[in-house]
């Protein structure tokens, strides 16, 4: 027994969920009920001018709205599902919160307690009684199946700890149903003694910490790596300090995108596949990297591939991250650190203050070089009035008008990586985007989260079609909850980046990536068709319009972001048009592709 | 039969590439098989880098003056000539003049230079052999590099196989593309030869190399640092890696 006999009396299960998240001061509980679900639901009945329900019209759109939400936030929120398919269809959810080290607390109802292995409606009994934690144990950080009232007490703040101390991520709690209206004997856990009184941003010894700053103030062509741990760990301000202290340049990983604003003097760009020459250029020729919270993933090294990217080693790698296992999974070490990237930076930027700072001239004259190579390639498209719109131009006429920290949320396909090479994020921690497991739809919801987290800030969610007729109903959450997010879908009437893949990596031979109609025996006969959009948008009840022409983009996105109506941008642009690579990704066992910007480098 | 003074002389008198891509080439086969026979396959190469008529007439001069010798099995180089031969060509290897806008060195102090910043740069770097500052064997994070000044782009084939059977990565360096080093390209087909080996040719600035060895990364900053230099690809070798199905164009290219 963790609590003490004089706290204790009689609370029903779903009780217990309530007050402690009233306790936690949750402001949202989002998700979809079933009969799984109301007996929880029901003890909020009464709260909710303190806990707002959000239901989306979808488990998985809930789950994305909430990981949203805490990378904005950092708060966790609770995310309600019945029992059977709505614990499934949350499953990509969390799967995509995790990934990305994001959290929310999944909250999934089970059958009851003396029905366990009956097979009774939706019980997942066939291989163990009630067993959905076996299905999403691979994408949480725990997964927690109560039998008792008292263990809800007990695991809602373990739970509420291990989300928000390390490296965060999100914690599954399986509940059967009848505890919610059962009556047991326990207490309500205050987060203060349980959770919140948790000491985890641990740093570095000094004597790393003067061995990192020796290894950068030798270096003569060193650089900073700004991965997703940075946005995590909230060590943007830190990051810039060190960096400008040090002068030494900064370029991200697509998940660290957004750490530092793009137009710092400092700042490189993101590496990657479809990153910035400037950054990659710099990758490859950097004598030593200071690694902040980065994976190291296919898609930023190249697949790995020496010369594209990256030549580590030669070059000498010093990585710090909160997760041991992250720590030379793909490239090995000259100095490894498990730490919290915020903590050690604060550390670096206290003791590089006992030292001199170094010019480094001939690197930065050298990456100002890359600099102007890169400005000179992209500058054409800012003003480029091709009809079908370049995508290019799109995103630069999005810039132009929308507020300098508006939130960004890119989905997933050809329209992430369009984002990643041409949005310019100018306020720190305003860019999102799924980088680890890629679910189509996670911006097209997303962006709603983010409306809940920041809902003075304009939130732009740029998807393609496909992702967006995955989750057309999030305009209709928008409409209901008065969420007034501009979606701004780049159309090209196929799931363009598989189809691009087809193009270019099997011979141009596409099949089941156009959406078109069918028409006789042929598929390929048919034409190209989507539902129109923003048709679809006023019908739900907010905005739509389709942009056809370069010069119509402004205009819309800027009445849009001023109407505060939930509006759908439909922009039919050039599907032909491909995302420049600047490194490489490769798919084994087809060869890797060239890049399209800058000097092939292979070694 | 010839003295030894008198193929000197004749080498620093004609100082001709062509003759020093046979010798060369003959003296590695010595090395590598009992019986010292150049094979085929590598008198084709050394005939298509030069040509097929000038070829036959240097073996011809090469067997009249006995630096070479025909045998039933084929054509080697005289066993009383390959100490000497070996030393001359050394000689005349680290001789080899180098000159960069702001330096001028030769081949022998560029490539003791190289593997000095090595032994600087590339921390656990372990010289295991060096002859005479023309060849290098160097242990580095458990692969084996072999470094080498060379006349002829034309042996590298023949030691691709044993290089990839001990696991060694073989760079020569060397004015390679002068001599039609592209005629080499077809042999990145054979995954031994573009897995082993590696060209650098610092009088051209220029490089053939998909090796996945790290080290090499030094080499590139080795010439940057020290010269201010890159080593480039030459356009043949991405062609003919894309037309072998080794690299793809996205269809911008
Ligand atoms: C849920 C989900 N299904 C499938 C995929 C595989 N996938 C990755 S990108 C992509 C294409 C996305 O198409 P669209 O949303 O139209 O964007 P575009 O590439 O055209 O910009 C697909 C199908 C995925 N990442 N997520
Ligand atoms: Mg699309």
């Amino acid at each position: 027994m963790i609590y003490t006999a004089d706290k204790l009396s009689k609370y029903k299960g779903a009780d217990v969920v309530a007050e402690y998240m009233q306790k936690e001061k949750i402001p949202y509980m989002i998700g979809y009920a079933g009969h799984g679900a109301i007996g929880l639901l029901d003890s909020f009945y009464d709260k909710q001018d303190q806990i707002k329900i959000v239901w989306p019209r979808i488990e998985t759109a809930a789950g994305f709205m909430a990981d949203a939400y805490f990378r904005i936030t950092k708060v966790p929120l609770p995310v309600y599902v019945s029992t059977g398919p709505g614990p499934v269809l949350s499953a990509c959810a969390v799967a995509n919160a995790y990934y990305d080290s994001s959290a929310f607390l999944l909250i999934t109802g089970q059958v009851t307690t003396d029905q366990f292995d009956s097979g009774a409606l939706q019980e997942p009994y066939r291989q163990h009684p009630a067993d959905f934690p076996s299905v999403v144990r691979n994408y949480v950080k725990h997964s927690y199946q109560a039998s008792t009232v008292h263990q809800i007490a007990q695991f809602l703040p373990k739970a509420f700890k291990m989300m928000q101390t390390g490296r965060p991520g999100p914690v599954h709690l399986d509940v059967p149903y009848d505890l919610y209206q059962t009556e047991g004997e326990t207490a309500v856990p205050d987060p203060e003694t349980w959770a919140d009184s948790v000491s985890w941003r641990h740093g570095a010894e000094t004597k790393v910490i003067t061995s990192i700053l020796k290894k950068l103030r030798e270096a003569k062509r060193p650089l900073i790596l700004a991965g997703g741990g940075v946005n995590v760990s909230e060590a943007r301000d830190e990051l810039r300090r060190f960096a400008e202290n040090m002068n030494i340049p900064v370029y991200t990983s697509l998940m660290g995108k957004g750490a530092i604003a793009d137009s710092h003097p400092l700042h490189l760009g993101v590496c990657g596949c479809w990153g910035h020459y400037p950054a990659v250029e710099a990758a490859r020729n950097a004598d030593v990297i200071l690694a902040l919270g980065c994976r190291f993933s296919d898609l930023h090294t190249a697949s790995w591939q020496p010369g594209f990217a990256y030549n580590i080693p030669a070059t000498k790698l010093i990585q710090i991250d909160i997760d041991p296992s992250e720590i030379a999974r793909n490239y090995p070490v000259d100095l490894g650190v498990v730490g919290d990237i915020k903590t050690v930076l604060d550390q670096l930027i206290d003791k590089a203050a006992e030292g001199e700072t170094v010019t480094y001239e001939q690197w930065h004259d050298e990456l100002a070089g890359y600099k102007k190579q890169w400005d000179d390639f992209v500058t054409p498209y800012k003003t480029c009035d091709e009809k079908p719109i370049d995508p290019r131009r799109l995103i630069y006429d999005i810039r132009k008008v929308a507020p300098k920290d508006a939130i960004m949320f890119s989905d997933v396909g050809n329209n992430q990586p369009w984002i990643e090479e041409f949005w310019s994020s100018e306020t720190p921690g305003t860019h999102f985007t799924a980088g680890g497991f890629a679910a189509m739809g996670f911006g097209v919801c997303g962006v709603l989260g983010a409306k809940l987290a920041r809902p003075e800030a304009a939130c732009i969610n740029v998807c393609g079609d496909g992702g967006f007729m995955m989750m057309p109903h999030a305009e209709a959450t928008a409409v209901q909850y008065n969420l007034p997010a501009v979606w701004i879908i780049m159309n090209n009437y196929a799931i363009g980046a598989i189809r691009d893949l087809q193009r270019f990596y099997f011979g141009g031979r596409q099949i089941g990536t156009n959406f078109e109609t069918y028409e006789g025996t042929k598929y390929h006969n048919g034409e190209l068709w989507n539902p129109d959009f923003a048709a679809m948008a006023r019908s739900m009840g907010g905005e739509g319009v389709r942009v056809e022409n370069p010069g119509d983009i402004a205009p819309a996105v800027e009445a849009a972001i001023k109407s505060q109506k939930p509006t759908v941008i439909d922009v039919i642009i050039n599907r032909d048009t491909p995302v420049p690579l600047t490194s490489t990704w490769q798919m084994p066992p087809i060869p890797p592709a060239l890049p399209t910007f800058g000097k092939i480098k292979i070694r | 039969m010839v003295s030894n003074l008198t193929l000197i002389d004749y080498l620093e008198k004609e100082s001709s590439y062509l003759c020093l891509n046979i010798l060369e080439s003959a003296l590695v086969c010595c090395r590598k098989n009992g019986n010292g026979v150049i094979p085929e396959p590598l008198l084709r190469d050394l005939a298509d880098l030069f040509d097929c008529r000038t070829l036959e007439s240097e073996i011809k001069n090469l067997l009249e003056r006995k630096v070479l010798i025909q045998t039933g099995e084929g054509i080697s180089l005289n066993r009383e000539k390959i100490h000497s031969l070996s030393i001359h060509l050394n000689q005349l290897k680290k001789a080899m003049k180098l000159t960069f806008t702001e330096k001028k060195v030769t081949a022998g102090i560029f490539l003791n230079e190289l593997v000095t910043y090595l032994e600087q740069e590339a921390s656990c770097l372990v010289e295991e052999e060096a002859n005479d500052c023309t060849e290098y064997l160097l242990v580095w994070r458990d692969n084996r590099y072999r470094l080498q000044l060379a006349f002829s782009p034309g042996w590298l084939p023949a030691v691709a196989d044993e290089a990839a059977a001990d696991n060694i990565y073989f760079a020569v360096l060397g004015p390679f593309a002068a001599q039609n080093w592209q005629k080499m390209l077809h042999y990145y087909g054979y995954p031994a030869f573009r897995n082993n080996t590696a060209y650098y040719d610092p009088w051209h600035h220029q490089k053939m190399n998909i090796s996945k060895g790290g080290l090499f990364s030094y080499f590139d900053w080795f010439f940057r640092d020290r010269y201010g230099s890159k080593f480039f690809i030459p356009d043949e070798f991405p062609c003919k890696l894309h037309s072998i199905g080794l690299l793809r164009y996205n269809d911008e290219k």
